[in-house]
């Protein structure tokens, strides 16, 4: 182990794993019922128009439930693909910066010669790169897939990289609430706290009028509105992900380099 | 140095090892060491290979499954495999077993003759003694005073332990200004006298003895009788 970079890649490993198969297990089961959907689409209409309409809001477009990407939408990237990948970043990003101080590791590695800024950058790109991995195996697995279900794979890899940085930027929310209160409770519950009314707030946007213009400050509208699985990546959503990412980390590095911390 | 600007610099001078040394404990010893080493850029795997053998510890094992005296030797070897300018001990013998104690002051010594800075804290005053050249002593958190070893031993204390003849001991007799400590047990009489003992031997002339016992007091002794009392 060359760096923390690396360490902290290490000691993750074993949970990627689980993640990874669990989420492995989810592409295999969820896209193995489509060849079924798909044989009877005058029933699956019935069931789409028996929902409200506001259900799409939430869920996805229910009419368009026997194309293989609206399926995938519905089932997967509309809801559980996000929050699964949001709980896993959550969960690294408060285990890298806020559990170091919990654990009390940090007095011995602040003693070292590495800059706070270092530790939080080094830290920042391996939990980066467990997402990249996780959300790449999940595309692989729809890769494992395309004899069951056959879908635009350039699309879907572009719909991967919209979840991966939906996750990095709640990753990175959960790093920046360790770096300000060392506290791992406060990490986890606030960050999952912002992801679940970010989602609510961009739900209701497209609901009521009254929410339209706050629609703007929830990172799902950025995930959700350009529909990459249909028409590929926004660009400048992208741009707007990454930049309130590097936004996010700066913020960290300048709450945690002078803080008092916990040891 | 300025210690904020030059931080890093500073810190590659230092080795420490807190009062407890909690680190990751899905590491091995040896995965924990050059993980450090790194970080320190600076490696010398024949010194981490020597410390592990004079501490007896067995770097392949996990950190999480070593017995606390094992792990505080993965602490010393991570504070030390740099050889740092300065070292910062906080109860560094805490756990280890009297010979690789022995083995540790040992190391220590060897690396006092290099004349490196050591900064160790302990509640055991004799490995002060063995191991100090100065000590500042806390209480309540507050730095008391600060002299060196051979200064404080060479402080005028004596213990003396005087076993009367026939007459019993009274206190009010040797309630004198230079003495302190003062017990009784039946005819025998044991006191600390700071400073000249002249007027404790004309005192003593009075009386019959039987038997008369002088001999200095350990460092312990020292500091009990001039920092005991004090608040």
């Amino acid at each position: 182990m060359k760096n923390l970079f690396q360490k902290t890649l290490f000691d993750h490993k074993k949970g990627l794993m689980f993640w990874v198969l669990g989420i492995l297990a989810s592409d295999l089961i969820i896209t193995s019922f489509f060849p079924t959907v798909k044989k009877m689409p005058e029933l699956m209409n019935e069931y789409a128009e028996s929902f409200p309409k506001e259900i799409s809001v939430w869920f996805g477009d229910l009419s368009s439930i026997g194309t293989p990407e609206g399926f995938l939408n519905i089932e997967l990237f509309s809801f559980m693909f996000p929050f699964a990948f949001i709980a896993y970043a959550i969960t690294v990003g408060t285990n890298i910066i806020a559990g170091e101080e919990k654990s009390k590791t940090i007095d011995i590695l602040i003693s070292n010669p590495i800059k706070r800024s270092t530790l939080i950058i080094q830290k920042f790109l391996a939990m980066a790169t467990l997402i990249t991995i996780f959300c790449f195996i999940a595309w692989i697995g729809f890769v494992l897939v395309t004899p069951i279900m056959k879908v635009n794979l350039f699309n879907l890899a572009q719909m991967c990289i919209n979840l991966a940085l939906i996750a990095i930027f709640f990753g990175s929310i959960s790093i920046l609430i360790g770096s300000i209160t060392g506290k791992t409770g406060i990490s986890t519950g606030l960050s999952g706290g912002i992801a679940f009314i970010t989602f609510l707030i961009n739900g209701l946007a497209k609901l009521s009028s009254d929410f339209e213009p706050i629609k703007y400050i929830s990172p799902f509208f950025y995930y959700s509105d350009s529909n990459a699985l249909f028409n590929g990546i926004n660009i400048m959503h992208f741009l707007i992900f990454i930049s309130s990412i590097a936004l996010i980390i700066y913020l960290s590095i300048y709450f945690y380099k002078d803080r008092d911390l916990g040891v | 140095m300025n210690h904020l600007k030059n931080s890093i610099e500073i810190r590659k001078k230092i080795g420490y090892l807190p009062g407890e040394f909690l680190i990751y404990p899905n590491l091995t010893g040896s995965q924990i060491l050059t993980f450090f080493s790194n970080i320190k850029k600076k490696h010398d795997e024949t010194y981490v290979n020597l410390l592990a053998e004079k501490l007896q510890i067995d770097l392949n094992q996990q950190f999480g499954t070593l017995s606390q005296g094992n792990k505080q030797k993965i602490g010393i070897i991570q504070a030390l495999m740099h050889k740092p300018e300065l070292i910062i001990l906080d109860e560094p013998t805490n756990g280890l077993d009297p010979l690789v104690r022995n083995e540790f002051y040992e190391i220590i010594s060897d690396l006092k003759d290099e004349k490196r800075t050591i900064f160790f804290s302990s509640h055991n005053i004799s490995e002060v003694e063995r191991l100090c050249d100065r000590i500042g002593i806390i209480r309540e958190g507050k730095l008391i005073t600060t002299e060196k070893i051979s200064d404080l031993k060479s402080k005028q204390i004596q213990i003396f332990e005087i076993e009367f003849s026939e007459t019993q001991p009274q206190k009010k007799d040797f309630t004198l200004p230079n003495i302190e400590n003062i017990e009784i047990n039946n005819k025998t009489l044991k006191f600390t006298v700071i400073g000249n003992p002249t007027n404790i031997i004309k005192k003593i002339s009075e009386f019959e003895i039987k038997k008369l016992i002088t001999h200095e007091p350990s460092l312990e002794g020292i500091f009990m009788t001039y920092y005991g009392n004090e608040k």
